[in-house]
């Protein structure tokens, strides 16, 4: 019987800084021929599993393209993130999944898309951005980016902006506080709150939104997004919850009537807007 | 079967395999289920056991793998053969949800296959008429829903003599009819499993709350629950269908080696749904109890069509506050 619990090595190939508290790994299968028929969607987790630091979920932040690697990022906040952003190139964990549903990429094929992210928020929304691009001649829709964090220093893959910028991605960024290299930067960003982009910069029209971010900067992005009229269904969220299986049996991700691990983690809002304490 | 004949075959049970069954412990006077010596010490009285079975099938804490060197080493799923000796009805309807919700789990289900399972349920004289109802009742009714290797019907304990014919035997599976044919006993009779939901549709007391529950957010109850829960998580580890785990590691001194352990968890306890940075998405206890009721009455239901809850009670008599989930139950109808 298959043991959903057992996990795959992954190699570390590549590992690079994205902050002053956050590390991208590029991950490599050492069964090649698993490799292979490994795939994945933007949006979608997995657990990474570090022996004696127990296991922690993580979403993809590669294109599902790249059959040779995928990446992950990782901000030092706990244990197994604390031993990870320890490890170095050729150390090994392990890994199960992908668990859960993705972010519905096929929509872009029609419509327009932004993405609206705090932090590291970002992670899967660049996947979301790398995919977009690695599949351009699919999709007929525009990507906006709404990006904020705390400083210039904690935004991540600033390594790519440039090539986003160039493929003609609408990007924007926020700080939360004055910062000088948000002000000197050639990239729109500026100082306040994700939140206020919206009014400021003109929207793509009739977007398919998806939001990845603290819950509170959730809240607000909707409030915004209503007050434009967006209907809910085309807003689309990934929930962060606590996935001890990912195989929606522990219970730890349930909200409502939903598992985050299989029925998530990326939500339509209208499917999950009425349960208490959703974000 | 007789009383003695019955202790006969715990003892040819206990050749081979570890026998646990209900006891009664002298300090707690509590039932408990234990590892069984002497056959007669097994009280089958109708009484439920204080904790259920679920630990025999799904053990409180278990290690999924030992690792060293940083790798997981596959286990063997090598479990010794057991009998869950006198599983009443409630018990049986919580096998049943284990058996879908760890349809795809190896270590359940190797723990499963080598676990004999012998429910029971009392019946009162035995006479034509309470023949009769036991025939309607359980026979037609209940025992064929219900998984089961051996079923034992036990007349009246004021009544069981030792060389009468009190137990009546019914098989549930070929194991069952096998083992009890090595024991050279044959007048049992089987009764065809034929899955949990019943002939005439989905339970309907549960589908009245599932639909009561499924987007109302009863504040006032959660609420007024949430003052008196103390959050001791007690009415999860007694429950026979509560099954949230967690998974963590147990690094040994060795450098490199250690467990990786599976073991039960409760929704009120408040680190249920924590993640990095302190977030809760469970952030009151009016929330956790929420959680709880809404798991056994609605996520449960939805996936498996079958309640998440068997009514046993053992949640209420064990609840230091006193919360009355059957209480819980009406209310919820009622508002």
């Amino acid at each position: 019987m298959f043991n959903p619990y057992q996990t795959k090595s992954v190699v570390i190939r590549k590992i690079i800084k994205e902050s002053s508290d956050a590390k991208r790994f590029v991950l490599e299968f050492q069964d090649k021929e698993y490799a292979k028929q490994f795939d994945f969607l933007p949006g979608q987790f997995i657990e990474i599993s570090i022996p004696g630091f127990n296991e922690a979920p993580f979403t993809f932040g590669s294109s599902s393209k790249n059959k040779e690697f995928f990446e992950i990022a990782v901000r030092d906040v706990g244990s197994l993130t604390s031993a990870l952003s320890q490890m170095k190139v050729s150390d090994e964990v392990g890994m199960r999944g992908p668990f859960g549903n993705g972010f519905p990429m096929d929509l872009l094929k029609s419509r327009n898309l932004l993405l609206v992210s705090g932090g590291c928020g970002f992670v899967p929304l660049r996947s979301v951005t790398e995919e977009y691009l690695d599949r351009k001649d699919e999709f007929e829709g525009k990507l906006q980016v709404f990006y904020g964090a705390r400083s210039y220093d904690d935004l991540l893959f600033k390594d790519d902006f440039e090539k986003w910028l160039g493929a003609g991605i609408d990007l924007n960024l926020k700080v939360d506080k004055q910062d000088k290299s948000c002000d000197s930067s050639k990239f729109k960003c500026d100082t306040g709150l994700v939140t206020e982009l919206f009014g400021k910069v003109d929207l793509v029209e009739r977007p398919v939104v998806f939001i990845c971010g603290p819950p509170l900067m959730a809240k607000f992005v909707i409030q915004e997004l209503d007050k434009l009229k967006v209907e809910y269904s085309d807003i689309y969220i990934s929930l962060e919850r606590r996935m001890e299986c990912g195989l929606g049996v522990c219970e730890h991700c349930a909200v409502g009537p939903y598992y985050v691990c299989k029925d998530g983690p990326v939500f339509s809002w209208d499917k999950i807007e009425w349960i208490p304490g959703i974000i | 079967m007789t009383k003695r004949k019955f202790y006969e075959f715990i003892n040819f049970l206990q050749k081979d395999h570890k026998v646990y069954g209900p006891i009664l412990d002298k300090s707690s006077k509590r039932l408990l289920i234990e590892e069984i010596d002497n056959p007669e010490v097994v009280v089958l009285d109708g009484k439920l056991t204080y904790y259920s079975f679920k630990r025999l099938f799904f053990p409180a804490c278990e290690t999924l793998f030992k690792y060293k060197n940083n790798k997981l080493k596959e286990p063997d799923f090598n479990y010794h053969k057991q009998v869950a000796l006198g599983m009443t009805v409630f018990d049986l309807k919580a096998l049943n949800l284990y058996d879908q919700v760890f349809a795809k789990d190896p270590y359940y289900q190797s723990r499963r296959q080598e676990t004999l399972v012998i429910g029971y349920s009392i019946v009162g004289k035995r006479d034509v008429e309470s023949e009769m109802i036991f025939q309607s009742k359980y026979e037609e009714h209940i025992l064929e829903h219900l998984k089961f290797d051996i079923f034992l019907e036990i007349a009246d304990i004021e009544e069981l003599g030792v060389n009468g014919s009190e137990i009546e035997v019914f098989t549930g599976s070929y194991r069952g009819q096998e083992i009890l044919n090595d024991f050279n006993y044959r007048k049992h009779e089987h009764i065809e499993y034929v899955g949990p939901i019943r002939e005439e549709g989905l339970d309907k007391d549960m589908v009245k709350v599932w639909k009561k529950l499924k987007k109302n957010y009863l504040k006032t109850i959660w609420e007024e629950l949430g003052k008196r829960c103390i959050e001791c998580g007690q009415c999860a580890i007694v429950c026979p269908t509560c099954y949230c785990f967690r998974i963590d590691d147990e690094p040994s001194l060795s450098k490199g080696e250690g467990k990786r352990n599976r073991c039960w968890d409760a929704c009120m306890y408040h680190e249920f749904s924590e993640i990095a940075g302190d977030y809760r998405s469970l952030s009151s206890t009016a929330q956790r109890m929420w959680f709880y009721f809404y798991h056994k009455f609605v996520r449960v239901p939805e996936k498996y069509k079958i309640p998440g809850c068997v009514k046993c009670g053992r949640c209420t008599d064990v609840c230091p506050v006193g919360i009355d989930f059957m209480g819980v139950l009406d209310r919820i109808l009622k508002s």
